[in-house]
């Protein structure tokens, strides 16, 4: 007979589909182990896993993203149209069936914007957020709220740093390090971007 | 100081970011969003495998797969010497890459399973769609029964998960049949 995992998982906060899952079903959840993160892939009828050994993990990265305030944006126009659509209507719209056919779509879609526009604004705003081992980055889409995000990562990191010790850089090895004094690094571009961007300003310097 | 090759996870640009403390927090040069970045002691660690050893006296043990390296621990699983190239720790337990490969195909060791399907799931959306068109259900109903009985001891997840979808699925697979059965009585008696 088959073995059965008998690993004590524990459930992260966190469910969110992938690019696209709406349409295909597809969506993500987070479970923890004592050793290991393993990281859930729901595809229709087939449960995909992937193992992150703590030992492992070299990076957690959260990125904000604008995807929140967009979808804002869009809800609160679209309802304001709607409210000015219903404004603007004639007081005998009843009786006519295309402004009613309109009227009805119209109102269907300001209903939805009532219910998503508050739940969006209570979730809070969006990150990106991905995981990093030696070989690999995974992006984690299960963390898309930065609120579920920072509550899941102050865990992970305290399990993280009770199996590998705190982050110790090698050219101040031997010092302890507070978190408090950080301050935030100056971002390059890589050579790579660097040389790319410059072949571009060649190529526009000769197009001139 | 440690820099790193990143790709943002927001627009997916390359950048170098240095990593000198446990937390860092950088502004995208393409997309200028907010990134924060927590590192973790393995960033330094280099990881090599060793190759191991290499045999100089005729009466040492030697490697089942490099006869020319000196064995350190036999295979927890077939009992071959391996050599430190050979040798893969996993779960406490020291096993060559055969057993790996073995276990993973006879379903041995459930921590290497990356996938799994579920029947369960299948089962209980064969039993629900096909109401909507009622028909189907003459066809899947015998289908919904079939995968619950021979799926039902099966292991479906390596998560804790019961087993309502089946019960669910087996119950309303049940309840078509016997509308079908009942039609059919009415028909021909």
């Amino acid at each position: 007979m088959r073995q059965r995992s008998d690993i004590p998982y524990r459930r992260l906060p966190g469910r969110a589909r992938k690019r696209f899952g709406v349409f295909t079903r597809q969506r993500q959840e987070l479970w923890l182990a004592s050793d290991h993160l393993l990281l859930v892939e729901h595809n229709g009828f087939t449960e995909r896993y992937k193992r992150f050994y703590l030992r492992d993990i070299r990076l957690l990265v959260m990125c904000r993203t604008p995807a929140g305030r967009i979808m804002n944006g869009v809800l609160a126009l679209l309802l304001t149209l709607c409210i000015l659509y219903f404004l603007g209507l004639p007081p005998d719209f009843v009786g006519n069936p295309e402004w009613t056919i309109l009227a009805g779509i119209l109102g269907a879609v300001a209903v939805a914007s009532i219910v998503v526009l508050p739940l969006n604004i209570i979730f809070g705003p969006t990150c990106a957020c991905q995981i990093h081992t030696a070989v690999h980055a995974e992006r984690l889409y299960a963390l898309g709220r930065v609120r579920t995000a920072g509550r899941v990562i102050s865990l992970l990191r305290e399990r993280i740093e009770a199996v590998q010790g705190r982050f110790v850089s090698s050219a101040e090895a031997g010092e302890v390090q507070r978190v408090d004094e950080e301050t935030p690094p100056s971002v390059e571009p890589s050579d790579q971007q660097k040389q790319a961007e410059d072949k571009e300003g060649n190529a526009e310097d000769r197009a001139d | 100081m440690i820099s790193l090759r990143l790709e943002c996870p927001c627009c997916a640009r390359d950048m170098t970011v240095p990593i000198n403390y446990p937390a860092v927090e950088y502004t995208c040069f393409s997309c200028h969003s907010g990134t924060r970045l927590w590192a973790f002691p393995a960033l330094l660690q280099e990881q090599r495998g060793s190759l191991g050893e290499s045999l100089h006296v005729d009466d040492e043990s030697s490697c089942f797969f490099h006869p020319d390296r000196r064995a350190v621990t036999p295979c927890d699983g077939c009992g071959r010497f391996l050599c430190a190239l050979c040798d893969i720790e996993f779960n406490g337990r020291h096993l060559c890459s055969s057993c790996i490969e073995s276990g993973m195909k006879q379903d041995t060791l459930p921590q290497l399973r990356r996938e799994y399907v579920r029947y369960d799931a299948a089962a209980l959306a064969l039993a629900i769609y096909p109401v909507l068109v009622f028909y189907l259900t003459f066809f899947t109903a015998p289908i919904v029964l079939y995968l619950v009985l021979r799926y039902w001891r099966t292991p479906i997840s390596v998560l804790p998960r019961n087993r309502w979808r089946f019960i669910a699925a087996g119950f309303l697979a049940g309840m078509q049949t016997l509308g079908w059965g009942l039609l059919a009585a009415s028909i021909f008696l």
